[in-house]
C-alpha cells in the first residue's frame, strides 16, 4: 500500500457570510483506511467533503488528493472520488437499475455486474422508483452509486443520518465490508460515536471548524481518564472538560494517584463529548 | 456526460415534448388553412412562431431548469463527475433546440406549401429565419433567466409584463423590437434583413444569458438553489401587499395624469355661457349654416344642463363632418392621447336629424361626465331618456309619443335588462320609449326630479380609480310605478294617435337558413311581406357574435327589396344577431323589426 495519504488538508478556511465555517482545518487520511470524522452539527463537516467534491471552493489553504495539490477538483480527479450525501436527492421518478444507468454516463470506470452486484448485496430493489424507497434503501443505493465505479476514494457525508438503528448496523457492516473488499480509502463523516467507532481506524475530531483531535481511537483512549476523587493536577495533565483529563499514555501508566482518587479509562463518546464542548487542545504525543 | 444529460433530460420529459408536438402539429393544419386567405403561406410560420413558440419557451424552461432546482436535484448532479457550467448549458441549449426544432420544421413546410404559389428565395427563407430565430432565442432566454429566478420567477414575468404595459401605453405593439421581428410584416418582407431589431434583441437575449449563468454559478450554485426555495408566507403576503399597492397608484395616477384638452384650430367655435362646440371646417371655408344651427342649439343645450344637472366641467365638443357616413349614424371618435367628446356625422346630408344628434352628442357628454357610469344597464334607460328629453323639452317632437305608443308598452324585467330591449326595439322606437318613460318619472315626481337626475350624473365628477367604481349610484324611483305609469301613458296615446297608427304597415319578416356545400355553411335567405303584397324596402342588419361579444355591436347592413340572399356563407354554429330596419313613413323614422339572435344550425 502507498504511502501517500489519499487526503491532506492544510490550514483550509471557508466562510459563510459571518460564519466561518472552516478555521484552519488540517487533516490526513491514508490510503486504505476508513476514517471517520466526527464533529457536531454545524462543525464544518459537510463543508469539508464539499470542498474535497469540489461542490464549493476554500477561500485558502491546500489541498492533496492521491498526492497531488488540487487548487480546482476537476472532473477526471472526480470521477475517482465516490460520493454519498446525506440528503439522497435522487431523481424520484427514477428506478435503481435507470439512475446506476444514468450515472455510469459519467464515469468510464463504471462497472455494471459490479453495481447489479452491490444491489443485491444490499438488497435494494431494483425496479422501484427511488421515491418509492426508504431512507436506509436509498443510503444503500447510494453507496452502491459511489462504489460500482470503482473509485480510489470514497466520500460520505453523514450516510446512516435519520436512519433507524439496525439499519444504520447494517449499512456500516456493508460499508466495511466492501472497503475491506476492495481497499479502498473511505473519509466518514459522521455525529454518531459508536458507528465512527465501529468502522474507522483512525478519527479526526472537528469544532468550529478546527480539528481538535486526529489519530487513532486506541491513541486518543489511553490519553484520556476521567478523574474523581480529591487531587492536585500535576502539570503534565491538561483538563479537557470537566473529570476528563488528558495526558501521554505513559504518565498515565507511572502516576501514583493518592487514596481516593480514581482515575478511570473513557470511551470514545466521552472523548468526543469533552473535545466537542472545549477550546482545550493537546494532541498526544 | 453531455449524452447522458442529454437522455436524462429526454426521458424526463419525453411525454410532454410529444404532447406538445401534436399540439404544434394540430395548430400548424389550422394556421395552414387559415393562411391561404392571408396573402402568405408564411403567416402561419409568424403565428406559429409567436404562439407555439411563446408556449414552448415557458414549457422547456418550467421543466428543464425549474423542475430540476425546484425538486433539488441539482445538488445530485453536482456530486457527479460534471461540471455546473456544462449542466447549465446543456439545459439551455436542449431547451432551445425543443422550441426552434418545430419552427424549423414549419419553416420547412410553408416553404414546401408555398412553392409555385408565391417567390421563395433563399434569401426570404434566410430573413424569415433570422426573424423567427432571434425572437426564439431572445424569449428563451428571458425565460432561462426567469427559470433561474426560482420561485421569484413569476415576480420576473409580472415585471416583465408590466413594463411592457407601460411601454406600449407610449408604444405601439409593432414598436417593441422584439414583436417587431414578428409582426404581421413578418411574412411579407422578402429583402431587408431588420439587422438594427437582430442586434437589439441578440444583445438583449446574450445579457438575459449571462444573468442567468451569473445566477447558476454564484455562490457555487448556492444562490440559485436558495432561489428555487419555495415562497415563505411571508414573501407571499409581501409580494400580494406590493401588487396591491401597484394597482392603487397605476390607478390614481391614471387618474391624476390629466390629458390635454383636444382643440382643433380649423373649427367654427359656437358658443353658449361658458360652453362651445366646434365645427371642424377645411381653412378656407367656414361651417354651413345649417351646421352652424345645430352646433349653436348643441352648445346651448349643453350648457342649460350643465346649470341644471350641477356639472363642474364639460368637455370640448367638436364635430366633424363627414359625408361618407349615413346621415343616421353618428360617430365618436377614440382619442388617445387628448380629452374631449368629438363626433362625427354627416351634417350636409339632407336626411341629417339634428335633433337626433343633439341627443345623442348630450348622450355621450354624460357619458364622458360620468366615465361612462351612464351605460350602465341597470341606468341606461333613464340616462339615454334624460338625454332625449332634454333635447326634447323645450319644443316636444309629437311624433316620440306616437313612436312610444307603437313600441308599447314595457316591463319590468325589460327595463331591468335595458340593453337587450334596445337592441330589439332598434333606436328610434327605443328613445322614444326612453324619453316618455322619463317623462313618466318627472310627472311622478315634479319636485324631487331635478335632484334625482343631479344625485345619478351631476355633481363632482367621478373619479376614474377602482375606488369609485365600488360606490355605484343608483336610480331612487319605484320601477313599477314607473311600468304602470307607462303602460297608462300608451294605452292613452294608442288612443289619441289610433289613425296614425292604423296607418302603419304591416309586414311580417322572415329569415331562413339554408345549409349550402357539404354541410359545412349556412346561406341565410330573407324576406319582407307587407299584408297588402306591395314590395317593402327593407334593410337587414347582423353581426356575428363572438363569445365575448356585449350589447354593444357593430351590424352590416345589406338593403334590397322583397325577398334576397345575404352576401355571407356563415359557418356551421356561428352565433348571429339578425334585424330588419323598415322605413315608416308613419312614425317619421326607421323601425327595427324581427331582431334575434341565435346559433346557426
Amino acid at each position: 500500500m502507498s504511502t501517500t495519504p489519499a487526503i491532506r488538508l492544510t490550514g483550509l478556511r471557508r466562510r459563510f457570510g459571518k460564519l466561518q465555517a472552516l478555521d484552519g482545518l488540517s487533516l490526513e487520511v491514508r490510503q486504505g483506511e476508513v476514517y471517520g470524522f466526527l464533529g457536531r452539527n454545524g462543525a464544518g463537516k459537510t463543508t469539508t467533503l464539499k470542498l474535497l467534491m469540489g461542490i464549493l471552493h476554500a477561500d485558502s489553504g491546500d489541498i492533496e488528493l492521491f498526492g497531488e495539490r488540487v487548487k480546482k477538483v476537476t472532473v477526471p480527479l472526480k470521477r475517482r472520488i465516490g460520493y454519498v450525501s446525506q440528503e439522497q436527492n435522487f431523481y424520484p421518478w427514477m428506478t435503481a437499475l435507470q439512475l446506476g444507468k444514468f450515472v455510469s454516463g459519467f464515469y468510464p470506470t463504471w462497472d455494471e455486474p459490479e453495481f447489479k452486484r452491490l444491489l443485491a448485496l444490499l438488497d435494494v430493489p431494483l425496479e422501484r422508483r427511488a421515491s418509492e424507497l426508504s431512507g436506509g434503501t436509498r443510503s444503500k443505493l447510494g453507496l452502491a452509486l459511489a462504489f460500482a465505479p470503482h473509485p480510489s476514494l470514497v466520500l460520505l457525508d453523514e450516510p446512516t443520518a435519520g436512519l433507524d438503528p439496525v439499519a444504520r448496523a447494517e449499512f456500516n457492516e456493508l460499508l466495511v465490508r466492501v472497503v475491506r473488499e476492495r481497499g479502498t480509502t473511505a473519509f466518514f463523516s459522521s455525529h454518531i460515536v459508536d458507528e465512527v467507532q465501529q468502522v474507522a481506524h483512525r478519527v479526526g475530531i472537528i469544532q468550529a471548524g478546527k480539528m481538535r483531535f486526529e489519530g487513532e481511537i486506541a491513541l486518543l483512549l489511553s490519553t484520556l481518564r476521567r478523574l474523581t476523587g480529591p487531587f492536585e493536577l500535576p502539570q503534565s495533565f491538561t483538563v479537557v472538560r470537566g473529570d476528563i483529563v488528558q495526558a501521554d499514555a505513559a504518565l498515565w501508566e507511572q502516576m501514583q494517584w493518592p487514596a481516593g482518587v480514581v482515575a478511570a479509562t473513557v470511551d470514545l463518546e466521552d472523548a468526543f463529548l469533552a473535545f466537542a464542548r472545549t477550546d482545550a487542545v493537546r494532541l498526544p504525543a | 456526460m453531455t449524452r447522458a444529460l442529454i437522455r436524462k433530460e429526454l426521458r424526463e420529459h419525453l411525454w410532454l415534448f410529444l404532447a406538445l408536438m401534436a399540439l404544434h402539429a394540430l395548430t400548424l393544419m389550422g394556421l395552414l388553412s387559415q393562411a391561404r386567405d392571408d396573402g402568405s403561406v408564411f403567416t402561419a410560420l409568424q403565428q406559429f412562431t409567436v404562439s407555439m413558440g411563446v408556449l414552448g419557451v415557458l414549457v422547456a424552461n418550467s421543466r428543464l431548469v425549474v423542475r430540476e432546482y425546484s425538486g433539488r436535484t441539482q445538488l445530485f448532479l453536482e456530486t457527479l463527475p460534471v461540471t455546473r457550467l456544462r449542466i447549465l448549458t446543456v439545459k439551455l441549449l436542449l431547451g432551445f433546440a425543443t422550441v426552434l426544432l418545430p419552427v424549423a420544421i414549419v419553416l420547412g413546410i410553408c416553404a414546401l406549401a408555398g412553392q409555385g404559389r408565391e417567390p421563395i428565395t433563399p434569401r426570404y427563407l434566410a430573413i424569415l429565419a433570422l426573424r423567427s430565430g432571434v425572437f426564439l432565442l431572445t424569449f428563451h432566454a428571458l425565460g432561462f433567466l426567469a427559470g433561474m429566478l426560482g420561485r421569484y420567477r413569476y415576480v420576473f414575468w409580472a415585471g416583465c409584463f408590466y413594463l411592457m404595459s407601460v411601454v406600449m401605453k407610449k408604444e405601439s405593439f409593432d414598436n417593441i423590437p422584439l414583436f417587431r421581428l414578428v409582426d404581421q410584416r413578418m411574412a411579407f418582407e422578402r429583402n431587408v434583413f431588420p439587422l438594427l431589431d437582430l442586434g437589439v434583441m441578440t444583445a438583449v437575449a446574450i445579457l438575459c444569458l449571462a444573468a442567468a449563468f451569473a445566477l447558476g454559478l454564484m455562490q457555487e450554485g448556492g444562490l440559485a438553489a436558495n432561489l428555487a426555495r419555495k415562497m415563505s408566507h411571508r414573501e407571499k403576503v409581501f409580494f400580494g401587499g406590493l401588487l396591491l399597492i401597484i394597482i392603487v397608484i397605476e390607478s390614481t395616477v391614471d387618474e391624476r395624469r390629466k390629458r390635454p384638452r383636444f382643440d382643433l384650430a380649423a373649427a367654427t367655435r359656437s358658443t353658449a355661457g361658458a360652453t362651445f362646440v366646434g365645427i371642424a371646417t377645411t381653412d378656407d371655408e367656414d361651417a354651413p349654416e345649417a351646421a352652424m344651427a345645430v352646433g349653436t342649439a348643441l352648445a346651448e343645450d349643453l350648457e342649460s344642463l350643465r346649470i341644471w344637472l350641477d356639472l363642474r366641467e364639460l368637455p370640448p365638443v367638436f364635430v366633424v363632418p363627414d359625408s361618407s357616413l349615413d346621415p343616421s349614424q353618428f360617430v365618436r371618435a377614440e382619442l388617445e392621447d387628448t380629452d374631449g367628446v368629438v363626433m362625427k356625422a354627416g351634417l350636409s346630408d339632407p336626411a341629417f336629424d339634428g335633433r337626433w344628434f343633439r341627443t345623442t352628442a348630450v348622450d355621450e357628454v354624460l357619458a364622458w361626465y360620468s366615465r361612462n357610469r351612464s351605460r350602465r344597464e341597470a341606468v341606461s334607460w333613464f340616462t339615454a331618456g334624460l338625454s332625449g328629453w332634454w333635447v326634447d323639452r323645450l319644443e316636444p317632437d309629437p311624433r316620440l309619443r306616437l313612436r312610444a305608443a307603437a313600441a308599447g308598452p314595457v316591463t319590468r324585467e325589460e327595463l331591468r335588462d335595458w340593453l337587450t330591449t334596445r337592441e330589439k326595439l332598434g333606436p328610434c322606437l327605443a328613445q322614444a320609449v326612453e324619453v316618455g318613460l322619463v317623462e313618466v318619472v318627472k310627472e311622478q315626481n315634479p319636485d324631487g326630479f331635478q335632484a334625482l337626475a343631479t344625485r345619478l350624473l351631476g355633481g363632482e365628477r367621478p373619479g376614474q380609480d377602482f375606488r369609485a367604481s365600488l360606490f355605484r349610484k343608483s336610480v331612487e324611483v319605484d320601477l313599477d310605478q314607473v311600468v304602470k305609469g307607462f303602460a297608462k301613458r300608451v294605452a292613452a296615446d294608442r288612443l289619441a294617435f289610433a289613425e296614425d297608427l292604423a296607418k302603419r304597415q304591416q309586414v311580417t319578416t322572415q329569415l331562413d337558413a339554408k345549409v349550402v356545400g357539404r354541410g359545412s355553411g349556412i346561406e341565410l335567405h330573407h324576406a319582407v311581406q307587407s299584408d297588402g303584397g306591395d314590395p317593402v324596402d327593407y334593410t337587414v342588419r347582423y353581426a356575428t357574435l363572438k363569445p365575448w361579444a356585449g350589447e354593444k355591436l357593430t351590424l352590416l347592413s345589406f338593403s334590397t327589396q322583397g325577398s334576397g340572399v345575404l352576401p355571407q356563407v356563415f359557418p356551421r354554429g356561428t352565433r348571429l344577431f339578425s334585424s330588419f330596419d323598415i322605413d315608416e313613413p308613419a312614425l317619421g323614422c326607421v323601425v327595427r323589426h324581427g331582431a334575434q339572435r341565435q346559433e346557426l344550425q
